[in-house]
């Protein structure tokens, strides 16, 4: 929340006369209280608050707003970003639009999703046909404000201009966007666009995730470990949530 | 009732698709081929003038008139051209017919009163004159008459003296009596009999006893003759089931701008949205027609997933086809009609609007016109132990309003590695007690489309459960093969995939699966398949399985977990 307030001041200072430095202030101060009254009723997780909130406080904490903030699109890469997607949905409040490419080798599996706590009862597929109908639809949805997380897998990377236009789709509807791409290879150039959180969720032995937030909005180096903020996480059938994994030499090696 | 009547057809087709080649005295034939020999199938004015009948030879028709022009009759492109002509005559009612090769039937019951004009004429009759109009400006000759019945309509267009009649009520009697018989629409053996009596005309019928009439001819002469007077209803079928809810928007000039489309429809969304707000309905379909100054009707549709009669959305689905719409020279009349409806309380009548805007419906509804509803899907579980049919992408709008249907996400048949108790053939038949309360269905029936997002909690939730972590997030459509695979005992440990070597950590399993015996399945026509979850050197997760038997064993990749 500091981050928040210093960067706003500072832009705000660069560019105008004071008084208006004292105005940005006041109004990042204002932001803060709100979204720690956010943070504190819903609980996170619940659509209509501010966020929503992945369930692991370690995570959670480390947002700026406690939480993937609604009203916004992220993006989420590497080889287990359906999973990281699905425990979303399942944490979204209400339903949840999810495009598809027509062409893709490989199809949602609901039995899989169910696994991770998202139902697929509350799942519309939605085949495109091409990257064009893709955005199209992805930006009418999160304009629609009836679904609560609208998911699109792009086949290529979302330009700056198209990632603005779906920003901005998502601030009028409310709606959180999750545009995921399941990278191969670590060594992908993310290209410029205007998301408000990107993350990298890969695989790791044993059955883990290694989440790692790439950049945030709102979040600033200072006062964070950042960049190269990760954590090993695991999913847990019994509480149906994530949970932090502990350090290697100190757990039995589990079944997946 | 209007009967029209376009004697001239065929012929008149031939002279507007050859425009102008053919000098307008030259007799016109068409001419059909029947056992050998050419028959004169029609005839236009200049020949018919010069004494040429249809049903003559050709042989007989050139030694009457030598300068003829024939062509190949062409019935099925006539019958097309009458029924197309018939659909541009909706322009005056929605309730229009074909009738038999040449005819048309058009009731302006309720509609006539719309075309009476300035000029004092009375709508009946300028109904007829702007129809007769138009289509001579099309190069059709035409006649056309008005009556109580289509019996009486159909004699004045063909027998009457002009070529436009209007009978008031009352008049069919009179109107009648001075046609000959044939105009009842009796056969060709009945008016002669009729003829050999000394009734010629349909007058002359009036005072004839029906009993003995009755006896000499059958029912027909009375039966028609009834439908005539209208003593006896005639059902004529119309061409096209019109919808009743249905409103039309005319122009005096016709219209091209699409800006002027747009509001043109909006209009008609608000007269069509009221009337079924009136009647307690919405639509589910609906359909706006264009029809075009050149006699063309264009047509485009729009679906709902549930029944609507909002106009904003309504108005907003179909912003995306006027493009589509082409103007051409201009559009006449506009016409907007709902196609399936159903019960619509008031209370819902707002969906979309600004009160609830998490209301689903609108939004599939937008996508669904876009991308085509059957690609709008939810996940529907099927209860197979096959992991591949085990769920099914149905379009969500392709049934809707009904409940979920009852079925469970059946569990897979586990049968670690237990051959010899992995027996029963039925896979998993035997291992489906249904929870209480909920109904089977038969194997092989799909289960009922639901609409996921009505019932967000309830039993819908729990039928995906059950599962745990065995199945992974995707499923390849096509399970891959998989090249250079190494096996330490039974357990895979490595293999090549997508142009990647992976070598395996860890492999859990395997998990037998059996392919349903009683259903042609090619793809499980290898037999029976031990699934591997294996996770290679990097973490990644993928569901692999051998068929074939450790002799000849086969493996692929069918799925990759999260």
């Amino acid at each position: 929340m500091s981050g928040t307030g210093a960067a706003k001041t500072e832009a705000a200072g660069t560019r105008v006369a004071k008084t208006k430095t004292a105005k940005a202030g006041v109004l990042a101060e204002l932001r803060r209280r709100i979204a720690a009254i956010e943070r504190g009723s819903t609980g996170g997780g619940e659509i209509g608050g501010a966020v929503l909130a992945l369930g692991l406080a370690a995570i959670d904490h480390a947002l700026p707003r406690g939480g993937l903030g609604l009203g916004a699109v992220h993006e989420a890469i590497g080889s287990a970003a359906t999973g990281f997607a699905a425990v979303l949905a399942g944490r979204a409040r209400g339903p949840v639009l999810w495009c598809v490419g027509e062409a893709a080798a490989d199809g949602l599996y609901g039995a899989g999703l169910a696994a991770f706590g998202c139902d697929p009862a509350r799942l519309v597929v939605l085949r495109c046909r091409n990257a064009k109908e893709m955005l199209w639809a992805m930006e009418e949805g999160l304009r629609a404000a009836a679904p609560a997380m609208v998911v699109a897998e792009p086949a290529s990377p979302v330009g700056l201009g198209a990632s603005r236009r779906l920003q901005l789709a998502a601030e009028a509807g409310r709606t959180l966007g999750l545009v995921l791409r399941e990278t191969k290879g670590s060594q992908t150039r993310l290209a410029p666009s205007a998301v408000a959180s990107r993350w990298r969720v890969d695989t790791a032995p044993n059955g883990c995730w290694r989440i790692e937030l790439l950049r945030c909005r709102g979040l600033s180096a200072a006062g964070h470990n950042w960049p190269g903020k990760h954590w090993m996480v695991e999913w847990h059938d019994a509480t149906g949530g994530l949970a932090l994994v502990a350090p290697p030499g100190d757990r039995p090696d589990q079944a997946a | 009732m209007v009967s029209l009547w376009l004697p001239r057809l065929a012929t008149d087709r031939i002279r507007r698709r050859e425009a102008g080649a053919l000098g307008q005295a030259q007799p016109l034939l068409t001419v059909t081929e029947a056992a050998g020999r050419f028959l004169v199938a029609a005839v236009d004015r200049a020949a018919a003038s010069a004494g040429l009948a249809p049903g003559i030879s050709l042989a007989d028709a050139r030694a009457l008139v030598s300068e003829i022009a024939t062509r190949p009759a062409d019935p099925v492109g006539d019958a097309a051209a009458l029924g197309r002509l018939a659909e541009w005559c909706g322009r005056y009612t929605p309730w229009t017919a074909a009738e038999r090769v040449d005819g048309v039937w058009l009731d302006i019951t309720g509609c006539a009163h719309l075309f009476g004009g300035p000029d004092l004429l009375d709508g009946e009759s300028a109904l007829l004159e702007d129809l007769l109009g138009r289509l001579l400006g099309f190069g059709l000759a035409a006649r056309a008459a008005l009556a109580e019945t289509p019996g009486a309509a159909w004699a004045l267009a063909r027998f009457g003296a002009k070529d436009r009649a209007v009978i008031p009520a009352g008049g069919l009697r009179s109107a009648l009596a001075p046609l000959p018989v044939a105009s009842l629409r009796l056969g060709a053996a009945t008016v002669g009999g009729l003829s050999r009596l000394g009734l010629r005309r349909v007058g002359d019928l009036y005072p004839v006893a029906r009993a003995p009439l009755a006896a000499r001819f059958g029912g027909e002469v009375a039966l028609r003759l009834d439908q005539a007077l209208g003593r006896v209803a005639e059902p004529v079928s119309p061409r096209r089931v019109q919808p009743p809810y249905r409103v039309r928007l005319s122009f005096p000039e016709p219209i091209g701008d699409p800006r002027d489309i747009a509001r043109g429809l909006e209009r008609l969304v608000d007269r069509l949205a009221e009337r079924l707000a009136d009647d307690g309905l919405g639509c589910r379909r609906v359909e706006f027609a264009l029809f075009r100054a050149d006699g063309s009707v264009q047509r485009t549709a729009v679906g709902a997933a549930r029944a609507t009669r909002d106009p904003a959305h309504l108005v907003r689905l179909f912003a995306e086809r006027l493009d589509e719409l082409d103007p051409g020279f201009g559009i006449e009349t506009l016409a907007l009609a709902a196609l399936a409806m159903e019960k619509l309380a008031p209370a819902q009548a707002d969906i979309g609007g600004e009160n609830s805007n998490t209301d689903l419906d609108p939004l599939l509804d937008r996508l669904g016109n876009r991308l085509g509803f059957t690609r709008v899907q939810c996940l529907v579980p099927v209860e197979s132990h096959l992991p591949d049919r085990a769920q099914r992408a149905v379009g969500v709008c392709q049934n809707p309003g009904t409940t979920p249907s009852p079925s469970r996400y059946a569990g897979p048949s586990l049968s670690l590695k237990g051959r010899g108790e992995a027996a029963s053939p039925l896979g998993s038949v035997d291992e489906k007690p249904l929870s209480p309360g909920q109904g089977e269905y038969l194997d092989g029936a799909a289960p009922k489309p639901l609409s996921p997002l009505r019932e967000r909690e309830g039993p819908a939730a729990k039928r995906w459960e059950g599962e745990g972590v065995s199945r992974p997030l995707r499923l390849l459509r096509w399970p891959e093969p998989v090249a250079a695979v190494t096996v330490e005992g039974v357990t895979p440990a490595a293999f090549h995939w997508r142009r990647r070597n992976h070598r395996l950590r860890r492999a859990v399993g395997p998990e037998r699966i059996e392919p349903e015996w009683w259903r042609e399945d090619q793809g499980w026509a290898g037999g029976a398949r031990d699934y591997w979850r294996v996770e290679d050197e990097d973490g990644r997760r993928l569901w692999l399985y051998r068929e074939g038997g450790e002799e000849e064993s086969r493996w692929f990749v069918h799925g990759v977990f999260g």
